[in-house]
């Protein structure tokens, strides 16, 4: 009798423990979903903008917010939460990606754009600053504190292509900074690249700060630091002494509608939709297509929030190894792959929830529209895969079942899991190999290691993007990209492009031409994010990098 | 003198054991008197620690059940005691000397204080007056005193069991059950503890229950004998009578079984086929499948009664029944 | 007994610097840059290099480990964090006590339940709360902890609304985490009581203090106890060092700012100093905790202790 129980008890669980497993792998097709999407009011209520009259502010927004480790706010790609809330730069970007002044003075009508000066084919530019800035300590914050600011992350901290571009940034009296540059910022981005993505400092206030801005925040912005439990909790505050009191000058973005901020640190994608569920926390940002049907309309909880769906910065693709070591390396191999890839069945086992695109280009970014990628007849405009046509070219390699390696990240796991599939359904011997980043990375130098990479790629515009995978500049040898191709003529096409004047329609269309013919890349589908909001925020705004300033935004009052 | 101290009557004993029934005792009778020993003899699983525990009354419940029986200290039946009268008999009336020195102490105690522990369990003492006391027991069982404050296995198997009789003795007590007491005991120790036994015993008149499975420490320390197997007693009478004149086949056995040093004979001469399973004793007489003298009527009906042959001396043997005659033994034949 | 205790701190002298070489070999061959982590995919060569040459990583291997060495042993500086900018014992500070909160309510909630808990069920042996307790005791112990811990948020939280789900405010907020944590722990010792008890409540120095005429509760808890728990001690020991190095799970699903955290955002950032403080200061915990448990064990059994003091005398002088 005793045996038999625990026999039973060893099935049962077995049977949950199966069960809980078999859940990974197979995404649901959510179908309805993107149906549901697409019927959201919210999104077409934001598109005209705030309300005239004087909003009602709100007293506390609890958001979620996955863990940070400091709270500095250096680095070009710094992330720490309501950096844009607490600090300012001289210039930031809008959710448009326009850059528009903040510290610089908008009043002052430079010959370069407003705020500053420059003379073309010069690498210098001269930037005027208000004279009424102050930061949280009541310091004043003036063109020295710029230069201190700037120098200090160029030498002290994580820069992105600023090391021998940015040579030296100086105050030529209070209200005056002069950046030199090795040469005229003539690429696309360069100079937004410098401009907006430095926050601004006073000198003495970091140098006070015992954990040098590490755990506190000193800035200039509507709100300041109040406290901050490292992994658990970081509270801000309205900030009443905000330096920009000039309100034809204050934009939106500067705004302060609620009292108090506070960004929970939560890692968990479970808890957070708790913790919504309960009412521990108003927002959350970038949650995913399964976690988001409760708070859609007709949902358990869409009487307290609205899901905002907006599209994401990356372009999922397929880099190919076109070096020599890699069987990738033949032509036809790469066509073959690229040919049995369905596009459509992709996105549709991914969920139904992202965007397939007909090239590497996606549609947020402003430049997308110059080219007609669609219509190109090329692997990437396909609607369905020809067997034929795989089988056809896998001959001309000579292909005779060697071993391919799909290397790919964790957070691709499930598209990866489909590609592998799609490709071993035409008879090629694929093998999967999903590492975490800093091993997958590690793994990419080595051209003898991998074949095909499944990756995600961002940027400013899409040619930036193309500039992050394909420029020579991003491998330590610099004759190469990062995927082991060498094709110089399609290299200077990329140069080409990413400068002003050569950022062009026709420049771009050869470039992506040049690509297709040669089968170098493929830009698989973009996502779409989707971010939790109260339900009484009747405008959200974001600032640069689409981050959300819900101090900013506006709310309705609550009904009586 | 020879007022009767401890009677035990018809005393049955079960364990129960994966479903089975182990009948340990079944059906015995002792008689003892004030001052006088008797050794309770046997092979091993006989029932001989069963009986002693049973008068205790620290069987472990769930396996043993007492089904049936009475145990007379002095006037009062042990058994019909409620658990709180009876805690007072325990270590104080009655004591208990177990089998195993090694085993039998708490190694996280020293042994001065287990032996405190039971004066002061029994007597309303301070402390101190218990500790003093228990120093003396230590001095007398031939332990310095000093060594109170040491643990049992600082000590050697032969003074462990020193330690344990002295526990035993702290508080006086009417009756000592002496479980296999030099067992456990090399040769040379087994004698100078017996033998402080037996001057601890003169000196505070107490009557004992020596169990043993050895015949020389009967002959050195008993004044009465019963022999037991298969959980009764088959023979029992005086020390001479026993040795001198052994009237049961199973004794007569016993006996036979020892070697002799004037002995020429190569081997030993044991008594031929194995104690009976007690799940499931035999018909008749226990014995009766080993017995050399065995014969029909041993095989039938219950166990026979005990037969009184001469003044004091029982038997439980058929063959000593008045009616059969011509199966008269004598201890010639058999020898 | 003295001389034991300075031996064994001695010993974990050499263990912790032995661990020390240990992990800082380790990672230097984990694949993996950190500063490829630290400015993503898009950085140049050029800042990559610059960035490594910051945190001085293209220094050669022995000059890199004698300098994490002296810094470690000698100035007991662990570094700062590449990705917290904070001096690696500063977060600590501020981090290991929760921590060892986490872990020392576990214990106690371990004593307090799991002990009785045994007790009882070897005490009514074969009835329904000992067979309740054995179920209890496998299902606990298999069920992977953070589906528990889930399972306990969304009942508590979500569905009764009884506690907050995740977070550290106030004190109703650890009151999920510690259970999750130390439920396995009570299955277990639970059931190592029992078996214990079981197992000396059969012998003969129980018997003997039976027939020497004490109350039954005397004999279970001067006799019985002392000896049955001596096992047990070591589970606790145990399980206090598994919670404490082990308490990332509960620390990911509660939001619970602690070490586990700490040295999991360490692993995947390759940020090397919070790996090496998190490993080193882990092996200190644990050595101590086991010192800790040998010195109760000591206590409690005096065999024990005397097996201790023949060990540190040099040349059997004290031996017996």
């Amino acid at each position: 009798m005793k045996k038999y129980l625990a026999l039973l008890l060893a099935l049962c669980m077995v049977f949950a423990l199966a069960a809980c497993g078999g859940d990974s792998k197979e995404p649901e097709p959510t179908s309805n979903l993107s149906e549901k999407l697409g019927e959201q009011d919210i999104q077409k209520e934001m598109q005209e903008g705030p309300e005239q009259e004087e909003t009602y502010t709100r007293d506390r927004v609890v958001l979620a917010w996955n863990s940070v480790t400091s709270l500095s706010p250096w680095g070009t790609r710094n992330s720490t939460p309501g950096n844009y809330e607490v600090y300012e730069m001289l210039y930031e970007c809008d959710a448009n990606g326009e850059m528009y002044p903040l510290l610089a003075d908008a009043t002052y009508n430079g010959n370069f754009m407003p705020g500053c000066d420059h003379e073309k084919g010069t690498g210098v530019y001269t930037v005027k600053i208000y004279d009424y800035i102050k930061d949280h300590k009541g310091r004043p914050v003036t063109a020295h504190d710029v230069a201190y600011s700037y120098m200090y992350q160029l030498n002290n901290e994580s820069t992105s292509g600023w090391k021998d571009n940015l040579l030296n940034v100086e105050a030529e009296d209070d209200t005056t900074v002069v950046f030199t540059f090795a040469q005229d910022q003539t690429n696309v981005g360069q100079l937004l690249n410098i401009l907006c993505r430095c926050f601004i400092v006073n000198e003495e206030s970091h140098k006070e700060s015992a954990s040098a801005l590490a755990n506190e925040m000193i800035g200039t912005g509507p709100y300041k630091f109040k406290s901050y439990t490292s992994g658990s909790e970081l509270i801000l505050e309205r900030n009443e002494d905000y330096w920009q009191t000039n309100k034809e000058l204050r934009r939106q973005e500067q705004q302060a509608n609620v009292e108090t901020i506070v960004y929970k640190f939560i890692d968990e994608a479970s808890q957070k939709v708790i913790g919504l569920k309960t009412g521990e926390i108003d927002f959350a940002a970038v949650m995913s297509a399964k976690d988001i049907e409760p708070f859609l309309d007709g949902g358990e909880f869409a009487d307290r929030f609205n899901v905002f769906t907006y599209p994401q910065k990356f372009v999922f693709n397929l880099a190919p190894n076109c070096s020599d070591q890699s069987i990738m390396g033949d032509i036809n191999m790469r066509l073959a792959v690229f040919n049995a890839i369905d596009q459509d069945a992709l996105v549709a086992a991914l969920g139904g929830t992202d965007t397939r695109i007909y090239s590497y280009a996606s549609a947020y970014y402003s430049d997308f529209d110059w080219v007609d990628y669609k219509s190109m007849d090329n692997y990437n405009t396909r609607t369905s895969v020809d067997p034929d046509v795989v089988k056809g070219y896998l001959e001309k390699a000579g292909y005779k079942g060697e071993k391919v390696i799909l290397l790919s990240t964790n957070s691709l796991t499930d598209a990866t899991n489909v590609i592998e599939g799609m490709l071993l359904a035409q008879g090629i011997n694929v093998e999967a190999k999903i590492l975490d980043d800093p091993s997958a990375n590690a793994l990419l130098a080595d051209p003898a290691g991998w074949d095909i990479m499944v990756g995600m790629m961002a940027g400013d515009y899409n040619v930036t993007v193309w500039q992050h995978g394909f420029s020579y500049g991003n491998t330590p040898t610099g004759d190469r990209t990062m995927y082991h191709l060498i094709d110089d003529e399609w290299e200077d096409l990329l140069n080409l492009c990413i400068s002003e004047d050569g950022h062009t329609p026709e420049n771009m269309k050869a470039w992506w031409e040049h690509c297709v013919e040669n089968a170098y890349a493929m830009g698989l589908y973009t996502s779409n994010a989707h971010d939790i909001l109260p339900e009484d925020m009747t405008y959200y705004v974001r600032g640069d990098k689409l981050t959300p300033l819900t101090g900013a935004s506006t709310y309705a009052a609550p009904k009586a | 003198m020879n007022e009767t101290l401890l009677t035990i009557k018809n005393l049955h004993v079960q364990y129960t054991s994966g479903g089975q029934i182990v009948r340990a005792v079944n059906g015995v009778d002792i008689e003892l008197k004030k001052g006088e020993t008797l050794g309770l003899v046997g092979e091993t699983g006989a029932g001989k620690t069963t009986i002693s525990k049973a008068i205790l009354r620290i069987l472990p419940d769930p396996p043993a059940k007492v089904t049936c029986g009475e145990v007379w200290l002095n006037d009062v039946n042990l058994f019909d005691l409620p658990a709180r009268e009876m805690l007072e008999v325990r270590g104080n009336k009655i004591a208990m000397i177990f089998q195993d020195p090694m085993t039998a102490l708490n190694p996280t105690m020293t042994v001065g204080n287990q032996i405190a522990e039971v004066i002061l369990q029994h007597n309303d003492i301070s402390n101190k007056e218990a500790m003093k006391r228990a120093a003396s027991m230590l001095e007398m069982v031939g332990i310095p005193a000093m060594r109170y404050m040491e643990y049992p296995h600082q000590f050697s198997g032969g003074m462990k069991q020193r330690v344990v009789i002295a526990m035993a003795l702290a508080c006086n007590p009417e009756l000592i059950l002496a479980d296999e007491p030099t067992t456990a005991l090399d040769v040379t120790i087994q004698a100078q503890v017996l033998e402080m036994m037996i001057n601890l015993k003169q000196k505070m008149n107490t009557s004992m229950i020596l169990i043993t499975h050895d015949l020389g420490v009967v002959a050195q320390t008993c004044d009465r004998v019963a022999v037991i197997y298969a959980g009764q007693i088959v023979e029992s009478g005086t020390k001479e009578e026993i040795f001198n004149n052994p009237l049961h086949p199973y004794t007569i056995g016993l006996f036979g079984a020892l070697p002799k040093l004037n002995d020429d004979s190569k081997r030993l001469s044991p008594i031929l086929g194995l104690p009976p399973d007690p799940t499931n004793l035999p018909e008749g007489c226990s014995f009766n499948p080993r017995c050399p003298h065995a014969f029909e009527d041993c095989t039938v009906g219950q166990t026979p009664e005990m037969i009184e042959v001469t003044p004091g001396h029982f038997v439980r043997c058929i063959l000593f029944r008045k009616e059969s005659v011509h199966h008269g033994i004598s201890r010639s034949q058999t020898s | 007994m003295w001389r034991y205790i300075v031996k064994r701190l001695l010993w974990m002298v050499v263990i912790v610097v032995c661990v020390a070489l240990l992990i800082f070999t380790v990672l230097w061959f984990v694949p993996g840059d950190p500063a490829q982590i630290a400015l993503g995919s898009e950085a140049t060569a050029a800042d990559l290099e610059a960035y490594r040459e910051l945190l001085g990583l293209n220094d050669p291997f022995l000059v890199q480990m004698g300098r994490f060495m002296r810094d470690t042993f000698l100035r007991l500086d662990f570094g700062i964090s590449y990705s917290f900018k904070v001096p690696v014992i500063e977060e600590f500070a501020i981090r290991l006590p929760r921590t060892f909160l986490l872990g020392a309510f576990s214990l106690v909630l371990n004593m307090v339940i799991g002990i009785p808990l045994g007790i009882l069920a070897a005490n009514h042996r074969n009835s329904v709360i000992d067979r309740g307790l054995l179920v209890f005791a496998m299902v606990f112990s298999s069920m992977p902890q953070f589906f528990f811990a889930l399972v306990l948020v969304v009942v508590f939280a979500l569905e009764l609304n009884l506690l907050p789900p995740f977070g550290i405010a106030t004190w109703k907020h650890w009151i999920i985490p510690v259970l999750a944590a130390s439920l396995s722990g009570i299955a277990q010792i639970a059931r190592h009581t029992r078996a214990s008890v079981l197992e000396t409540i059969r012998a003969d120095f129980v018997t003997t203090a039976r027939a020497k005429g004490l109350e039954e509760r005397k004999v279970i808890y001067r006799h019985m106890l002392p000896n049955a728990l001596i096992p047990v001690i070591s589970d606790l020991g145990m399980h206090l060092s598994m919670i404490v190095g082990g308490s990332v799970v509960i620390e990911t699903v509660f939001s619970f700012p602690g070490v586990g955290l700490y040295m999991l955002y360490g692993i995947n950032a390759r940020d090397y100093p919070v790996v090496r403080g998190c490993v080193l200061i882990l092996a200190v915990f644990s050595a101590f905790v086991m010192l800790v448990v040998d010195l109760v064990y000591a206590f409690l059994d005096p065999r024990i202790k005397a097996q201790y003091v023949n060990y540190a005398a040099k040349s059997g002088g004290k031996a017996k």
